[in-house]
């Protein structure tokens, strides 16, 4: 199980590109189930979580768990969560 | 001979007769009050444009200011200030907000990307002063000034110093860049009394808004961030332009949108999915997701694409408006403007505002 901290890219994330530029670090590195930890970061876009949270999510029957989340980055997640039908637990 | 400014060039009687807009009788007449210096050149008189210019009277400020108030809310256009080809008369401003600052920030790149000469002219004023502050004219400084000539006499003091500007107008010409500007953003948003979310909802929108206009125009943005106040809460403006293809040339290079008109383009763009991507890619959600937290947030937008525009008013929550405008400035590329009001709201479904997109679609 993985803990990412989200913060070590930054205190906003969002485009796209930069998505993907994340998950192809993270690709082979992540040891499911992997949660997400928003500690410190103040927003995220919902193309950044496109090619992040959905995929991670993907990858381990279509469930995450996050924590540490700001109303904005829980509102976000929300969209993608109904986007993708992810199930998101919010700890 | 007095020394020849940049940009600066002899005119023919002609021509200044057409930028004073007077008869010849009229201009005989300048000429003598004035003391107008000439030139005598292959046998022909001819005057610097500059000291042209300089006489060029602005309209009765009366008939000015009901049709160049350049605000959100505004339908002026840009050309109102075009008192002569590619020649901008700013004494004509009397308010400006940063939305329109934009448009006329475009307007001038697109001129000098073209490589016309572009002329403002400016007065010793608080409009001019604040364009200054705001980094309007260090931008067209850095982007084309060997197209593009002011009086810089006229500008006071260092540009960048309006303490109302949370973000002074910065290009943006990498991705990356625009989430460092928006970090410092949020911070200075803290420190000035805004709660944290409405920081996180700023840096959301102006994400992605940064990522279409870098990703579909192919060049550049520019960011710009000012508060004010709004009754008794604080606000944000926030604005964001680019000089690329414009939203509804992108999304048309999708067969599936290819047959709208440019109106029904740019707003079909904010429905869920639409993209100049194929359906498969899952992607088009940004433009709905500012419209979710506009729509949340009980504020208004204002959004130009090329010939095409829109004012989105979401202050009365039962009666949302969606209102087709003339641009301030018809070149292509898109400007948006979007207000954010700093109080605890919820942000919309995408699905409550395709319906809202709809329902104005039909009526188009």
């Amino acid at each position: 199980m993985t803990t990412l901290k989200m913060n070590k890219y930054g205190v906003v994330l969002t485009g796209r590109e930069f998505g993907l530029d994340v998950m192809k670090q993270l690709k082979d590195a992540l040891e499911y189930p992997v949660t997400l930890d928003f500690e410190g970061v103040v927003s995220m876009g919902s193309s950044f979580g496109d090619e992040v949270v959905s995929v991670i999510a993907r990858n381990q029957g279509n469930r995450i768990k996050i924590c540490n989340v700001t109303k904005p980055i829980s509102d976000c997640l929300n969209s993608i969560a109904k986007d993708y039908k992810i199930e998101i637990i919010y700890g | 001979m007095k020394k020849m400014r940049d940009g600066d060039r002899f005119i023919t009687i002609n021509e200044a007769i057409k930028l004073l807009n007077v008869s010849r009788p009229t201009f005989n007449k300048i000429r003598k009050q004035e003391s107008l210096s000439e030139y005598p050149l292959g046998g022909r008189i001819r005057f610097l444009k500059s000291d042209i210019l300089r006489l060029a009277q602005p309209v009765d400020h009366q008939k000015v200011v009901s049709s160049v108030r350049l605000e959100v809310l505004s339908d002026t256009s840009i050309f109102d200030l075009e008192i002569s080809p590619n020649v901008f008369d700013f004494r004509l401003i009397k308010f400006i907000d940063i939305y329109a600052t934009l448009s006329l920030l475009c307007t001038i790149l697109t001129l000098a990307k073209e490589n016309k000469r572009v002329e403002l002219i400016l007065a010793d004023n608080h409009i001019c002063q604040n364009l200054h502050a705001l980094g309007f004219f260090y931008e067209i400084e850095q982007a084309c000034k060997d197209f593009v000539s002011w009086d810089r006499s006229l500008l006071r003091g260092g540009a960048f110093g309006d303490q109302s500007t949370l973000l002074p107008m910065k290009i943006v010409k990498y991705k990356g860049d625009e989430r460092r500007l928006i970090e410092k953003l949020i911070s200075l948003l803290i420190t000035q009394g805004f709660s944290p979310d409405v920081g996180g909802y700023i840096a959301w929108i102006m994400g992605e808004l940064s990522d279409n206009a870098l990703t579909h125009s192919d060049e550049y943005c520019y960011l710009v961030a000012k508060r004010y106040a709004y009754g008794e809460s604080n606000c944000i403006i926030i604005g964001i332009a680019d000089i690329g293809v414009g939203i509804h040339n992108s999304l048309k290079t999708n067969n599936k949108f290819k047959k709208l008109n440019d109106t029904k383009a740019l707003l079909t763009a904010f429905k869920t999915r639409a993209s100049s991507w194929d359906d498969s890619y899952n992607r088009g959600k940004g433009l709905t997701d500012v419209l979710n937290i506009a729509m949340g947030n009980n504020s208004f937008l204002r959004v130009d694409s090329g010939e095409c525009g829109y004012f989105m008013d979401f202050r009365k929550k039962d009666a949302f408006e969606i209102l087709s405008r003339k641009p301030m400035t018809n070149v292509h590329g898109t400007r948006f403007g979007l207000v954010l009001i700093d109080q605890k709201f919820k942000v919309f479904e995408r699905e409550a505002t395709d319906k809202i997109i709809d329902a104005k679609l039909e009526e188009l």
